[in-house]
């Protein structure tokens, strides 16, 4: 461009004000019309739902979280206790199957539920069904309706999210950014929010008959787990003996598909563990098909659909409770019979668990802890203890909690 | 605009003066009388015609100044380099040739020659191109304070065995990394400018097309590799043969007045425009191959046990590439590569055009590995009046792209590079997983693009000191990314875990869609004003909107009712995992002054304030300053060096920032599936911009009258505020579900700081000219270091030293940007008295420590710490040209996952079953299943043959028999050849981008980059 001649810099400053000043005049209209403001259906901003109006959809939510992160539990505990095995040809999962957890691994620490993660998945069920069962109670019946149903329902989910918490980790915080508790003050807590689900459930009335057996089975079982045998065996006895609680599951997201069909039978991800390849004991079935070794693939027949519904309590389990409360049943046959008759429901981790305590050989780690693994390296039993560690990533950005 | 190229400095300086207020009159009259289109060129009276082309590579020049000495008569080259002077006498006249970016030359000529060839010699040094890239307004090289990189794509592409850009870009110039990753057809890879210097966010430097800004995601495509790595680059949707050049700025002292998102630089690509004159037609046909170099020396046999026949067990070796070549079915085959380029250019002062379209058809070597591409491009400008012009560009690439699985994702590397003779007398025939038609029939990868992009420049000129220019842009995009797991009853009777769906076999189908627009709105205005005499000030103001709006949708399901159907509506069961909107928005101002003293001397101040969508409420605009200094020395009356015909010195300062990832500032909750919703990000309310600082100082000096040039720079500067992302405690609630777009559980916030140093340089000469022989040699070489200063904060206060990316990435203050982290094994020996093995660890300090409580220890650098390249060009004959592209990084280390696989969790090599023959410490490392890979993180450095030409450019005559006027025939040779210590496949394999693909770099059953041959016919009409 052509530079112009002009006498003094005064002048020159003044010709470029003019310049300016018509130039901005030019992009004036053009840069009002230009805003910063963003928006997205996909996304909800959390102080949207601070309000009676989204109680159902917390509650909603809350419940799908449960669901999701209780059917990664199976898999896991499953996969840890024996009663599945990965047959996955890629390494990322092999660390449940062997026994030898790395706490810093993101596979274990921080995959969602999607992902078979599972402490994440259960702080964000246990998270999101205590801050609705808060915000439920901080509420009134007139601004939600069916308020106590809902309460008692979020408040079980909260319960049973301790309990797993309790039964499946050496530790873990009850509450955001709480301190780690060990496992006997996560079933304190889950007692705790047991009791507030009864009480709600009680208010509620008879609609909420199954949200009340829920409650009852949960704190028998969390009370059982802190050695409180009598009260285990007073709520288990409150329990009908054909009560089943199950938690629908959705073919049409990922998220919400029956975890155990879709690794066992639609992904051939896992299958069925040695000690379980009995037709004749367990719900389990040999197919044609072969897993990532070549092997023949195990398929349980337990659930038999991506949208079969998940048993989390029924009466047959209040049935042991009571029976193991109370003294009736004991030893291997207790043992037994709660191996088989809550075969992939998330109890066999645990059970292995408390009756090492008492006779590793009641519950045989198959294969055992030293064998090579297949797939490389050597079976473990998760360091003597058969709870899973607290991963790092709760360790290391939880300041209530000491690295 | 510097015009008297070879004049002493004084007189030249005094000629522009004189020159300046008459500069736009006289070229436009000179456009107008030169560049109408010339009549036929015949034998005339008084008349000399020809061509006028680089020396360096035939291509022709346009715009060519070609005057006969003593007379007032000349020409100006067209788009083909022609020229023609009538009205001349005598018997012969001196042509005096000059053209910016070249040295001037006198020739002799007969007059009635109208078949004269002039070959021009760039120059070494050249400061008065023009440079569009990082500056208020096109503005010349020698105005600047900062290194700029210009790529004269034109030149390349003409001899150059380049097909996308990518490999245009790549070791062409010092600091710019280019890291491959596959070899399949239509993979592309990624780019790294000055080194990595962000710790959480992207590296990637920003791409403009014609000042608009696209979308430059370089890992794109359907899921065809694992852990976030995908295949296609959306870098090289750009047509090579329709770019003019690329400009380059590699760091926050040239890119502040881009503001917010440009830290990593900004790579400007300037497509062609049509030049004045008659319509020049151009037909450029690449026919070729490309194959697997040497896969049975690369792919390592594998081991295993088999059933010896007599109740016994063999260990035995399997070399499935040459079992398979002996069973007569080769498992990587030869791939055809085609390319087909005509464009047409021309026009008249008041209107020109560009229009060019081109068809890309790549073979792999995977059958089911295929690029079909096609591209148009149409530029326009209208000149009505010298006060103002209306440029408007528009391209449009369609096509799609098969490819096959690999990088973690199974597929033909996964089966043949982990093959087992355990599998040899099965239906799989030794392969891991099954045969490779079992892949490439069972399943069908592919992406589907549709872009647009666009825009219209207006620029005017109403005053003669005053002139604005305003461009309005689109970048559309519309991916369709599909990976269909056929139903296929007759392969799942021998390969049932093919296929998928909730029997298995039945087939599945994911469909991705991912569309892409971004919005550019760019207003310039330049005031320029003779302060005083020699003191020059020119004023910019600058206002940028840009928006970017992405929309993911994702679709799977499972279950199709018979072979053949691959469409979601036969699928049993469907379900919607993805639908996202994430929109982005960037409101900037720049203001800038820049004093000229005596066009020597240049000082420039700005500032550029940016608002964005993404920064958290509570933080407010950003602000970025810069300034630089330009001085060119030679110029000065006192400046008397012998031999040093040009130096410019620079220094530059600057900052620029980096916005945060889409809603990582506000707390959210997303979509859970089925109606329901969960916990999304946590949020973060004071998240801001990470800030770069940098300093930059170089010189550009000529040499003998610029037959030798050196570009030196060196850049030192800080990143702050750097945004690290943290882990969230799953006890917060978040993390439950992956968001698409912040990430898996974590929470993004200011803290970091990295900073980085580095040098940079070009030497360029033409050690040898004569009449029959010119070898130009250039050599460019970058160097980069980054360190982490600090990590901020832990909630006790105390200072955060490590943040782990992954089990073998982590960013630890004193080291590098995401360098490798591991426990290294230093000792397994047997405790005498238990019998079993103790693992010893290094501790980190020198001694060793029990590895269950060892620290993970320094490993090496994760990018390369130097890149460079050596060309040479060797015309011989004038007709012939062989040109050769060496090229090499170091200083860095990568995974050989391969290695992982093979030995440490699949057990197939031969340590696996004769661990007796190696060290007893690399026997535990195997044997640990993957705990202990230290030693798999190995030095990659290499230098690679990457390009090798040889070029014949046909006599004028020959060309003008098929009715051409220029026509030349190119076979040139990629990737032949590489020197390295790697030991896996290749040392330039490995993830495009994900987790494995982000800092670091991984090999893992990749496709190595492809050795190829491709012959290439030009001619133009």
């Amino acid at each position: 461009m052509m530079a112009s001649r002009i006498h003094g810099p005064a002048r020159a400053l003044a010709r470029q004000a003019w310049g300016w000043a018509g130039a901005l005049l030019l992009t004036a209209p053009v840069l009002a019309a230009c805003n910063l403001d963003v928006t997205t259906p996909s996304r909800l901003q959390a102080s949207a739902l601070d309000n009676p109006a989204s109680a159902q959809a917390l509650v909603d939510g809350a419940k799908a979280d449960f669901q999701c992160a209780y059917g990664d539990y199976v898999v896991v505990s499953g996969l840890i206790s024996g009663e599945l095995a990965d047959a996955t040809q890629t390494a990322s999962r092999w660390s449940y199957d062997r026994r030898v957890i790395d706490a810093g691994e993101s596979q274990y620490s921080q995959s969602s539920c999607a992902a078979l993660g599972v402490y994440t998945p259960l702080q964000t069920a246990r998270y999101t069904n205590a801050s609705t069962l808060t915000k439920l109670q901080g509420w009134t019946d007139a601004q939600v309706p069916d308020r106590q149903k809902l309460m008692a329902q979020t408040a079980a989910y909260a319960g049973y999210t301790l309990l797993l918490l309790g039964e499946g980790f050496c530790q873990a915080p009850a509450e955001t950014l709480g301190p780690a508790l060990d496992q006997a003050g996560l079933f304190a807590k889950a007692e705790e929010h047991f009791t507030t689900a009864i009480a709600a459930a009680q208010a509620a009335g008879a609609g909420a008959t199954d949200l009340l057996n829920l409650a009852y089975v949960g704190r028998a079982r969390a009370r059982l787990d802190q050695g409180k045998n009598a009260d285990a065996a007073a709520d288990a006895a409150l329990v009908p003996a054909g009560f089943v609680y199950t938690l629908d599951t959705f073919a049409n997201a990922g998220r919400l598909v029956n975890r155990v069909f879709s690794e066992n039978v639609q992904s051939a991800s896992v299958t069925i563990g040695a000690a379980y390849r009995d037709p004749g004991t367990f719900p389990v079935a040999a197919t044609t098909r072969t897993d990532s070794r070549g092997n023949p693939l195990w398929i349980q027949t337990k659930y038999t659909g991506l949208d079969d519904p998940y048993v989390v309590a029924s009466g047959a389990e209040a049935q042991l409770i009571l029976a193991e409360a109370n003294g009736s049943l004991t030893g291997q046959a207790l043992v037994d019979a709660r191996q088989q008759r809550l075969f992939l429901e998330g109890t066999r981790l645990y059970d292995i668990q408390r009756f090492m305590k008492v006779d590793p050989a009641l519950v045989p780690l198959v294969p055992p802890s030293g064998a090579a693994y297949p797939k490389g390296g050597k079976y473990g039993d998760l360091e003597g203890r058969m709870c899973m560690p607290l991963p790092d990533i709760e360790k290391q950005n939880n300041p209530n909690i000491g690295v | 605009m510097r015009s008297s190229v070879g004049a002493d400095g004084a007189d030249a300086s005094r000629t522009r003066r004189a020159a300046a207020g008459r500069t736009v009159r006289t070229v436009l009259l000179s456009l107008a009388g030169l560049l109408a289109p010339l009549p036929a060129l015949t034998a005339q009276e008084g008349v000399v015609a020809g061509t006028v082309v680089a020396e360096r590579t035939g291509a022709p020049i346009p715009d060519v100044q070609v005057l006969a000495e003593g007379t007032q008569r000349g020409a100006a080259s067209d788009a083909a380099g022609r020229f023609r002077i009538a009205g001349l006498s005598g018997d012969s006249v001196r042509l005096v040739v000059r053209r910016i970016g070249y040295r001037p030359l006198t020739v002799g000529a007969r007059v009635g020659d109208l078949n004269v060839r002039i070959a021009l010699v760039e120059r070494a040094v050249e400061l008065n191109t023009v440079v569009v890239t990082g500056t208020a307004g096109a503005t010349t090289r020698r105005e600047i304070g900062n290194a700029v990189s210009q790529i004269k794509a034109s030149e390349v592409v003409a001899t150059a065995p380049v097909s996308n850009v990518q490999e245009l870009l790549n070791a062409r110039a010092p600091g710019v990394n280019i890291i491959q990753s596959s070899g399949q057809a239509g993979a592309g890879s990624r780019i790294r400018i000055r080194g990595a210097s962000s710790l959480s966010l992207s590296n990637e430097p920003l791409i403009y097309v014609d000042g608009v800004r696209v979308d430059n995601t370089q890992a794109s495509g359907p899921t065809s590799q694992s852990f976030g790595s995908r295949p296609i680059s959306r870098w090289n949707d750009f047509n090579p043969e329709d770019i003019e050049s690329i400009e380059v700025i590699k760091g926050p002292a040239a890119a502040t007045l881009y503001g917010t998102e440009a830290s990593n630089g900004v790579i400007q690509i300037i497509t062609k425009k049509g030049t004045a004159g008659a319509a020049r037609f151009d037909l450029t046909v690449r026919e070729g191959a490309q194959w697997f170099q040497n896969p049975e020396g690369r792919i390592a046999p594998n081991y295993g046990v088999v059933d010896n026949g007599s109740g016994g067990l063999d260990t035995v070796s399997l070399d499935i590439v040459d079992l398979e070549n002996q069973r007569g079915h080769p498992i990587f085959r030869t791939g055809q590569t085609q390319e087909y380029n005509l464009s047409v250019s021309g026009g008249s002062p008041l209107f020109r055009y560009y229009i060019g379209g081109a068809m890309n058809r790549d073979e792999g070597v995977e059958t089911s590995n295929l690029l079909n591409r096609y591209n148009g491009r149409v530029n326009l400008s209208l000149t009505p009046s010298p006060k103002w012009d209306i440029g408007a560009n528009a391209g449009y690439t369609t096509g799609k792209t098969d490819i096959g699985f690999e990088s973690g994702g199974g597929g033909v590397t996964w089966t043949t590079y982990f093959a087992t003779p355990e599998n040899l007398n099965t239906p799989k025939r030794g392969f891991y997983s099954g045969p490779p038609e079992a892949y490439t029939q069972g399943f069908d990868i592919f992406q589907d693009i549709n872009r647009f992009t666009g825009s219209i420049t207006f620029n005017h000129r109403p005053l003669s000191w005053f002139s604005h220019r305003l461009i309005g842009g689109l970048d559309q995009l519309n991916e369709d990314n599909q990976e269909i797991g056929q139903r296929n009853d007759a392969l799942a009777v021998f390969f049932e875990e093919l296929g998928g769906g909730p029997d298995g076999t039945n087939g599945y189908m994911d469909v991705s869609t991912r569309d892409v627009r971004n919005y550019t709105l760019d207003y310039v205005a330049n005031a320029k004003f003779d302060l005083t005499q020699g003191l020059v000030s020119t004023t910019s103001f600058g206002s940028q909107y840009y928006t970017k709006e992405t929309r993911r949708r994702a679709i799977s399901g499972s279950g199709f009712p018979a072979p053949g159907f691959k469409s979601l509506s036969s699928l049993a069961l469907i379900s919607e995992d993805d639908d996202d909107i994430i929109p982005n928005k960037t409101l900037g101002y720049f203001g800038q002054e820049m004093l000229g003293w005596q066009d020597r001397l240049f000082l420039t101040g700005a500032l550029r304030a940016d608002r964005n969508s993404a920064f958290g409420k509570n933080f407010g605009s950003a602000y970025y300053p810069k300034f630089s200094a330009s001085w060119i020395a030679s110029e000065e009356p006192f400046f008397h060096v012998p031999a040093v015909s040009t130096l410019k010195l620079r220094a530059a300062y600057g900052q620029s920032g980096q916005q945060p990832v889409a809603f990582a500032a506000v707390p959210t909750y997303l979509a859970g599936g089925n109606g329901t919703i969960t916990p999304g990000a946590l949020g973060n309310p004071d998240l801001g911009p990470e800030r770069s600082y940098e300093t930059e100082l170089g010189f550009d000096a000529g040499f003998l009258n610029d037959r030798a040039g050196v570009e030196l720079t060196y850049f030192t500067g800080v990143t702050k505020d750097a945004i690290l992302s943290r882990g969230v405690a799953p006890s917060t609630g978040s993390g439950g579900i992956p968001d698409p777009n912040t990430g898996v559980g974590i929470q993004y916030f200011n803290a970091g700081r990295v900073s980085r140093h580095g040098l940079e340089v070009l030497l360029r000469g033409q050690p040898v000219h004569s009449k029959n022989v010119d070898l130009d040699l250039t050599f460019n070489m970058g160097t980069n270091s980054n360190k982490i200063d600090d990590l901020g904060r832990n909630p006790d206060g105390t200072p955060v030293s490590v943040i782990a990316i992954d089990a073998y990435n982590e960013n630890v203050v004193g080291y590098p940007v995401g360098a490798w982290f591991r426990k290294r094994l230093v000792s397994a020996n047997a405790d005498p008295v238990t019998g079993k093995t103790v693992f010893m660890c290094d501790d980190g300090k020198g001694g060793s420590v029990g590895c269950g409580s060892a620290p993970r220890v320094y490993l090496g650098n994760g990018t390369p710490k130097s890149e460079g390249a050596f060309t040479g060009a060797l015309t011989f004959f004038q007709n012939f040209r062989l040109a050769t592209l060496v090229d090499f990084k170091s200083g860095y280390k990568k995974m050989d996952g391969l290695h992982r696989v093979r030995c440490h969790l699949f057990g197939e090599c031969r340590v696996n079953f004769y661990p007796q023959e190696f060290d007893p410490l690399y026997v535990a490392k195997v044997q640990s299943g993957g705990t202990y890979i230290d030693d798999l993180i190995r030095d990659a450095s290499f230098t690679r043959l990457r390009e090798v030409s040889l070029t014949y450019t046909l006599p004028p005559r020959v060309a003008q028999r098929v009715g051409g006027s220029r026509a030349s025939v190119t076979v040139a040779g990629r990737n032949l050849h590489t020197w390295t210590k790697w030991p896996g496949i290749d040392p330039e394999a490995s993830f495009n981008g994900g987790s494995r693909g982000n800092f670091a770099e991984w090999e893992q059953n990749v496709i190595p980059p492809l050795a190829s041959f491709v012959t290439t016919f030009n001619i133009g009409f």
